[in-house]
This record gives structure tokens, C-alpha cells and sequence, in this order.
């Protein structure tokens, strides 16, 4: 095997891997915000990313204004999402386990709903930047996927920056990590809680429309898509969500170099091998030291 | 008020005019299960086939249904899902129907085929012939060719076609797989050096690695064999020039569209070229076309002839017939509106070879290939 496809696979690897570090990083936000795992945070992809299809290619529109509704509308979806399902059930004292559910059961109806409305087909977005290609040494990418990777390192910054220096994000994670103490100091939990379904949303957007131009959307992608973003998040502990982006960059590698070191068939089982053997290792996630309670 | 009248008269007159090209259909309807993959991951071929039964339920009633009686398909979807699949074919045989339709995917038939099978129940499927076990049941009908048939095909246009001997093939661990594991068999006989054969999951979003591999193998010829348009597109990624062949399971204008660019030029296997169809397709075409205000595609007429075997069937054998005697009234030579079936055959099709058409995409639409596949000793 050459030096050339090694490269080329690597990069293939690494623009996949930023792509589950979105995902992941959504599902992080979502955790660290209100400790519940959205099983439907890939839907906020599907969403985002069909929007943007239906305003750029069916009404016309420009197709930045396109991206910047799409990624508003998956937004929407979250904090919706937080009102009607999320907000009630946890007056009702639901368990982990039961919203987790539910949000299993929204992932279907979501994709429902998308097949409803937009049909069976699988859609497909411009590269962002054109069809122009880009040479890194032997290998050979698309422009969009160097955008793809310089937007997925741009929101994790902003990111950092939003929960450390603005007053919104302090009170976000004042929310999640000390309710009664927030709420003596006038910070209102239910609506930190949605702005924080809310920002899951926005990032799932983001990556929806990053994602759409290489694989492209279609209704029933929505799990696949949580599933790989839960992959990173949990090995890189799911508090964490700066650990997501590293566990989405693992992923995507492990996979590519699976294909170049194996038989492509293998694909999948190298991969989870691969998860296993660091989950066995580092239980609580790569950036996580809190050690797990009870029995 | 006058324009109402005048157009509610109108239809009144047409509707009478047109009455008397209909034959009218009475009693008990005659019902047939069909079950369809109108969700999950078959839903972009269980739409479609559900298109071709519709259209042929529609049609076998205007021209005076099952000797007189109307015939009623009860439609069920099993989400893509085998295990759901064989729930809703024992609830629609509980419920009585006499023949089942369907399901849309090679599993899913595997697995409905053990209930039908040992009832002697009639079952058509657009799905074809996965495992040599589906020989041994004799009333499950098979609408698409063996998968020995299939690779044959694409092997032929390589080597006949293209004069291509080094050929790499990316495939999916579902219909591909199956594929691929015919060409293994058939590759000796054809002469074909397989340069890189690399398989993603039926489930993956991306394939560029996989595609990069079989770059780097310089093949002559690269063979797609998937239900997804992702591959094509990493493909062209990659800027893979080698010429590209693939099977009828992505020849769906929607899978097209999707390709975008990467599917101009590709090479398809298939049976049915619409745009450019063939005297005995015309009146199926134009049928298709009058009712959808589109072009039917292969799963669409497999699915229209599936229902009309049945009915046929159910014409000899009699309405009330069931078991045996339907399945046995199913078996034979069928002039069908695009390939000549003889599902008495050993492979249970009786397609030839031959019947296969070529297509390809160009400005994103399909044009017919010259080229006819030849059988190798």
C-alpha cells in the first residue's frame, strides 16, 4: 500500500471524522446543558439540511440565506422540541430512561415527517465553494470538505468562548450543574434548558448542511447519524463536549485506516473493536476522570 | 352556476362514453395481499413497486377484473424490516387472502418465502432469487433474475462491451454482496482479473475510503453494485475516470438524481429504457406515464407483471382456487411486457440473459446502449 492512498484515505478520514464531531458535539451541549442523551439530535441534521435544500432549490433563494435558515430552523426544532416534549415529562418527574425514549420515538416521527413532505429521495447540496478541488500532497479533496473541517474547528471555538465568556453560556451551565443554586440567583432553568436544546440544534444544523454535499440527506439517515455522534460523544465523555469532537476524530480515522490496513469488509468491526478496547480502558470517556458510583 | 352545470354535465357525458370501453366487475372482491417497503431503507423501491401494483389493480378491473370479480390488493408496509414482513404476510394469509404480493427486499423475502412456501401459497415478488433454497419453493415467483443473471450481465458488458479485463468493484453488503458473490463465480468464465473488490455497509454515509483503495488498484473498469448514489459520488471525488457499470438497483431516476454529475456516463444493466422503449413496452409505458405523469423504471413494470401473473393465474385457476392449484396455474411460460418469463425453469425465472438492456445517462437522462450481453460456455 502506498504513501499516496495512506494520505489519501487520512484526509477522506479526517473529513468524516469532523462531521461525527459535529453530531457528537450537539449531543454534548444537549447532555452537558440538561443530562439527557438525544437520540434525535441527528434528526436536527435531516432538518436543518432539508430546509436548506427546499428554500435554495424550490424557492429560489440565495443559497447562503438557504444555510442560514436551515441551521435557524433545526434551532427551532430543538427548542420546540424542549417545550412540548422535553419540559413536561420532566414535570411529571420522567426517568432518564423514559425521555430517552421519547426522544428515540421523536427520531421516527421526525423522519415521518420528512417523508412526508419531502419524499423517498435522497438530496444533495452545492459544495459550499464550489466544485473546486484541492491537492494535500498526493491526495485529493473537494474545497468544500477543507470548509467542512475549518467550520467544525470555527464552532468548537465559538463554542469555548459562548460557555466561558458570555453571560448566556455561564448561565447555561449554572443551569445544568446546580439548579436550585440558579434558580436562587434568578437564572430561569426551563428556558437555559431550551436554549440548550436550542444550541444542540443549531450545531446539528451546521452539520446537516456541512454534510449534505458529500453524502447527502435523506429521511431515514437520522439515526445512522445520531448513532456515529453518540459513538464520539461517549468516548469522549459525554460532559465533555470538547472530548465529542476528539472521540468524532478517532471514529472517522479509525474507520478510513480500517480500509487501508484491512479488507474493507472489516470496516465496522475494527472500528468498534477499536471502541471497545479504549472503553475497556478509559470507561468514563477520553477527557473524563469522574469515576462511576454505586454498584 | 351555468359554468358548474355546464361542467358537471360534461363529465356526465365523457364518464358515459368512456363506461362503455370499461368492463364492469361485481361480487366478493378477489383479495391479494401485497406487502410493500413504503419506510426504512427500501422505501425508495417499495414506493415504486406499490406505483406498478396500483396501477395494475387499476387497470385488471377496468378490463373486467378476475373473471367478473373485482380484484382488491390489501397494501401493508414492512418498514424494510424482515421480522415485521413476516408478521403482516401471516396476518394477511389469516385474513384470507389467496396469493401474496411482494415483500420489496431480497431478506424479507427469504423469510416470508418459509411461511408461504410449506401453505402452498401463491407469492410473487419483484425481489430475485438470493439463495439456491428459494429454488425448492415452487410457488414464490421471482420477478428479477438470479443474481447469477445479474452478474453475467455486468460481466459481459466489460468484457464484450467495454474490452475491459481489470475491473475493481466497490459493492454493498446488501444486494451487492449478493452480486458480487455471483461474479466471483462467473469471473473464470469471463476472463476477468478482479484488480480490488472493496464493500461498505449497506447503512454507511460515506465511501470515500473504500473508493480511494480501489483508485489506487488502476482498474480498467469499475463496477457499483449498491441501492445508493454515495459511491458514484466519491467516486468522481476522487476523480476516478474509469469507465463505470452498474446494475439496475440504482437505474431509479430519483437514485439518478441523486448522483448529480457522477452519474453521466455511467453504464446500467437493466430492463427497461423508457425513454426509448421497445414495441411490446410501449403500452405499458404509456399506461405508466398517463396515470404518474412519469417514466416507469424497472421496479415499476416488475411490479405491474407481478400483479398480472397473479391475476392470470387466478383467471385459470378460478377465483376461489387457492393453494396448489393457483401456484401450479402460476407456473409456465409468461410473455411479460418487457422480458419473457418461464418460471418452471430451473433458475425459476427463465430469463435470458439476452433480455437484458443497456442504458446510460446523458444531461440526466436514461439513452439506450447498443450492446447485448452473451452467454459464455
Amino acid at each position: 500500500m502506498s504513501g499516496e492512498l495512506l494520505l489519501q484515505v487520512t484526509v477522506s478520514g479526517l473529513t468524516n471524522g469532523f462531521l461525527y464531531a459535529l453530531i457528537g458535539l450537539g449531543l454534548a451541549v444537549v447532555y452537558k446543558g440538561s443530562a439527557i442523551i438525544n437520540a434525535a439530535q441527528g434528526d436536527f441534521a435531516i432538518v436543518g439540511a432539508i430546509v436548506t435544500v427546499l428554500f435554495t432549490q424550490s424557492a429560489g433563494m440565495p443559497y447562503w440565506v438557504s444555510i442560514v435558515i436551515g441551521v435557524m430552523a433545526a434551532a427551532l426544532l430543538g427548542g420546540l422540541m424542549e417545550v412540548a416534549c422535553i419540559r413536561p415529562m420532566l414535570r411529571l418527574k420522567a426517568s432518564e430512561e423514559s425521555i430517552l425514549l421519547a426522544t428515540v420515538g421523536l427520531t421516527f416521527l421526525i423522519g415521518a415527517v420528512v417523508l412526508v413532505v419531502v419524499g423517498k429521495a435522497a438530496y444533495f447540496l452545492p459544495p459550499i465553494g464550489g466544485e473546486a478541488q484541492v491537492q494535500v500532497g498526493s491526495a485529493t479533496l473537494q474545497r468544500h470538505a477543507v470548509i467542512v473541517v475549518a467550520a467544525a474547528l470555527l464552532v468548537v471555538a465559538a463554542l469555548a468562548a459562548f460557555y466561558k465568556y458570555t453571560h448566556l453560556g455561564r448561565s447555561m451551565v449554572a443551569a445544568s450543574s446546580d439548579a436550585d443554586g440558579a434558580v436562587s440567583i434568578g437564572i430561569n432553568v426551563p428556558l437555559m434548558r431550551t436554549f440548550t436544546f436550542m444550541l444542540g440544534g443549531l450545531i446539528g444544523g451546521i452539520a446537516g448542511v456541512l454534510q449534505t454535499p458529500l453524502i447527502g440527506v435523506s429521511f431515514a439517515m437520522g439515526i445512522a447519524i445520531t448513532l456515529k455522534g453518540v459513538a464520539a460523544t461517549v468516548l469522549g465523555g459525554l460532559v465533555n463536549p470538547m472530548g465529542a469532537v476528539a472521540g468524532g476524530l478517532i471514529i472517522g480515522l479509525a474507520e478510513a485506516l480500517a480500509v487501508f490496513l484491512f479488507n474493507s469488509g472489516y470496516q465496522n468491526v475494527v472500528t468498534m473493536g477499536l471502541l471497545i478496547v479504549i472503553m475497556i480502558a478509559m470507561p468514563n470517556g477520553l477527557f473524563v476522570t469522574a469515576r462511576r458510583r454505586g454498584g | 352556476m351555468q359554468r358548474v352545470k355546464r361542467t358537471v354535465l360534461s363529465t356526465l357525458i365523457v364518464s358515459a362514453l368512456c363506461g362503455s370501453a370499461f368492463a364492469q366487475t361485481s361480487g366478493t372482491p378477489v383479495r391479494v395481499g401485497a406487502i410493500v417497503s413504503v419506510s426504512g431503507p427500501l422505501a425508495f423501491v417499495g414506493t415504486t413497486t406499490r406505483e406498478g401494483f396500483q396501477l395494475a389493480e387499476k387497470v385488471i378491473n377496468q378490463r373486467g377484473g378476475i373473471n367478473g370479480r373485482p380484484l382488491q390488493l390489501v397494501f401493508e408496509d414492512d418498514a424494510s424490516n424482515p421480522d415485521i414482513a413476516v408478521t403482516k404476510v401471516n396476518a394477511l394469509l389469516n385474513s384470507g387472502v389467496v396469493a401474496i404480493l411482494g415483500p420489496t427486499g431480497l431478506a424479507a423475502t427469504l423469510a416470508t418465502g418459509g411461511i408461504t412456501a410449506p401453505k402452498n401459497v401463491l407469492q410473487v415478488t419483484g425481489a430475485g432469487i438470493a439463495l439456491p433454497v428459494e429454488r425448492e419453493r415452487k410457488c414464490l415467483l421471482h420477478m428479477m433474475p438470479a443474481q447469477h443473471l445479474n452478474a453475467a450481465a455486468l460481466l459481459s458488458y466489460a468484457v464484450d462491451g467495454a474490452k475491459a479485463k481489470r475491473v475493481g468493484v466497490l459493492y454493498d453488503s446488501g444486494v451487492g454482496q449478493a452480486v458480487m458473490n455471483a461474479m466471483k463465480d462467473l469471473a473464470p468464465k469471463y476472463d476477468v482479473n478482479f484488480v480490488a473488490t472493496e464493500k461498505f455497509d449497506l447503512a454507511a454515509t460515506d465511501m470515500s475510503s473504500q473508493a480511494a483503495k480501489l483508485k489506487a488498484s488502476n482498474p480498467e473498469l469499475v463496477m457499483v453494485l449498491t441501492t445508493s448514489a454515495t459511491p458514484f459520488r466519491n467516486l468522481r471525488q476522487l476523480n476516478v475516470t474509469a469507465p463505470v457499470v452498474t446494475g439496475l438497483a440504482v437505474a431509479v431516476y430519483e437514485t439518478v438524481k441523486a448522483m448529480g454529475p457522477a452519474a453521466e456516463g455511467a453504464v446500467f444493466a437493466e430492463y427497461m429504457v423508457a425513454e426509448d422503449p421497445r414495441p411490446r413496452e410501449k403500452e405499458f409505458v404509456d399506461l405508466f406515464r398517463g396515470e404518474y405523469k412519469k417514466l416507469p423504471k424497472n421496479f415499476e413494470v416488475a411490479a405491474w407483471e407481478a400483479v398480472m401473473v397473479v391475476a392470470n393465474a387466478l383467471k385459470k385457476a378460478g377465483p376461489d382456487a387457492g393453494g396448489d392449484k393457483l401456484c401450479i396455474a402460476a407456473r409456465g411460460k409468461y410473455a411479460a411486457a418487457h422480458i419473457d418469463y418461464d418460471f418452471a425453469a430451473p433458475d425459476m425465472t427463465g430469463i435470458q440473459l439476452s433480455s437484458f438492456q443497456y442504458s446510460t445517462v446523458k444531461d440526466g437522462k436514461f439513452a439506450r446502449v447498443a450492446f447485448t450481453a452473451k452467454e459464455r460456455p
